[in-house]
């Protein structure tokens, strides 16, 4: 059995028996890794239940004002799930390199790339949108907790510094409104959903440059797999923060 | 000994528009059902259901989980089931606040609070200098920086 080592490829690990159970191997860590990053963000998400208890008028308010731009959320939406989709296919075309240098191999590598790249460019799509989105913010003042300053939705301020509520147009104090909890909680949400963005796209084109160099093929693709596991999974939690945030009253 | 696949299963183009189709549809659903303008919590089940299916689109078909080991599939529906646990006992926790120290983080509390804080004068705000309007406030919207800058119009009033 130990024979096998000595024409083993090189993306063949020693230690495992089979590219078949490396492959297994690779693919279950990567979603012990998925199952972490659901429940980091189920944080989040809890964070959102709880605003949405405590402080039920803001998310109304929000969507009556337009302070979220529900085009441009859509939007991202339909890029991110593109990319998703060019991902996929990426992952397919790796699977049809064939170990052996030839034609087909050559065909399916240069798809593999062009796949990864328009992935990597549509995700760039999605952070320049965003982009556009968070400088509106910046301009009017809809920023998180201490630096809310949006002139139309006042906040009330204690001789403390906390906040108490925001300011109904007859002077009132509504305690059940609070807009810079919502965009503590919109930014932070946001942008860490963001970062795992920007990360995808940095891996997602280095996958590009080692497929360039030739390192993958039908037997040994895992990496290709698994950054494909984590952009969906990063599509899925857009999928849903997309209706949570911009969508629900 | 030869080697074996355990995934060699290579999806048909068809299969990843397919679902792809199915999920651009279901965004276009989203936005639409957001438009009807349904009460709130219907609303949030409705969003969510949509949200779920295209979830299970995408962990199905896009992620491989249905040719792939029970064993990953459990993952990850056992972190779901975590997650669930994590909402539903915490939203227990929150609702249920009021039973144990009456008042003590209730809407009522708070609105006391703020309404008592704006008559002792403790929050950085005008009464308005118009007879007429007793009522009325001008207030800060930076939290009073600009009355301790010494700014002294207010960039609202609400007597408007």
């Amino acid at each position: 059995m130990s024979s096998e080592n000595a024409n083993q490829k090189h993306y063949h690990a020693f230690f495992f028996h089979t590219m078949d159970q490396q492959n297994s191997s690779h693919k279950l860590g990567m979603w012990a890794f998925l199952a972490q990053e659901l429940l980091f963000f189920s944080g989040l998400f809890m964070a959102y239940i709880a605003m949405r208890y405590f402080y039920p008028d803001t998310f109304g308010e929000v969507q009556t004002r337009n302070l979220l731009s529900i085009p441009m959320g859509f939007t991202n939406t339909i890029v991110l799930l593109t990319s998703s989709l060019t991902m996929a296919l990426a992952v397919r075309e790796a699977q049809l390199i064939p170990v052996e240098e030839n034609e087909e191999s050559k065909k399916h590598r240069k798809r593999l790339i062009q796949l990864l790249v328009v992935t990597a460019a549509l995700a760039c799509v999605f952070l320049v949108i965003k982009y556009f989105e968070y400088s509106h913010k910046l301009h009017v003042g809809t920023l998180p907790g201490k630096f809310y300053h949006f002139a139309e939705w006042p906040i009330f301020t204690d001789t403390d510094g906390s906040i108490l509520g925001a300011i109904r147009p007859d002077g009132s104090i509504d305690v059940t409104s609070a807009p810079h909890i919502f965009f503590s909680l919109y930014f932070v949400a946001t942008g860490t959903h963001g970062l795992h963005v920007v990360i995808g796209v940095g891996v997602i084109l280095w996958l590009a440059l080692r497929a360039k160099r030739g390192e993958f093929n039908a037997e040994y693709h895992s990496a290709v797999e698994n950054v494909g596991l984590y952009w969906h999974l990063v599509d899925l939690i857009w999928i849903f923060l997309f209706p949570l945030m911009y969508l629900v009253k | 000994m030869g080697h074996s696949h355990s995934e060699p299963h290579i999806s048909p183009l068809s299969l990843y528009f397919t679902v792809f189709s199915c999920l651009i549809v279901l965004t276009f659903v989203t936005v639409g059902v957001s438009e009807l303008g349904l009460p709130s919590t219907l609303s949030i089940i409705v969003a969510m259901a949509v949200a779920l299916v295209k979830a299970t689109l995408v962990a199905t078909w896009f992620m491989h989980l249905i040719h792939d080991t029970k064993l990953n599939i459990a993952l990850f529906l056992a972190s779901l089931w975590f997650m669930g646990i994590f909402f539903i006992f915490t939203t227990f926790d929150m609702a249920s606040r009021g039973n144990v120290m009456k008042m003590s983080d209730t809407f009522e509390f708070r609105q006391k609070r703020a309404d008592d804080n704006v008559r002792a004068g403790n929050v950085k705000v005008r009464k308005s200098d118009d007879p007429n309007k007793p009522h009325a406030f001008k207030f800060s919207t930076n939290g009073g920086k600009d009355w301790e800058d010494g700014l002294i119009a207010a960039e609202h009033s609400s007597s408007h």
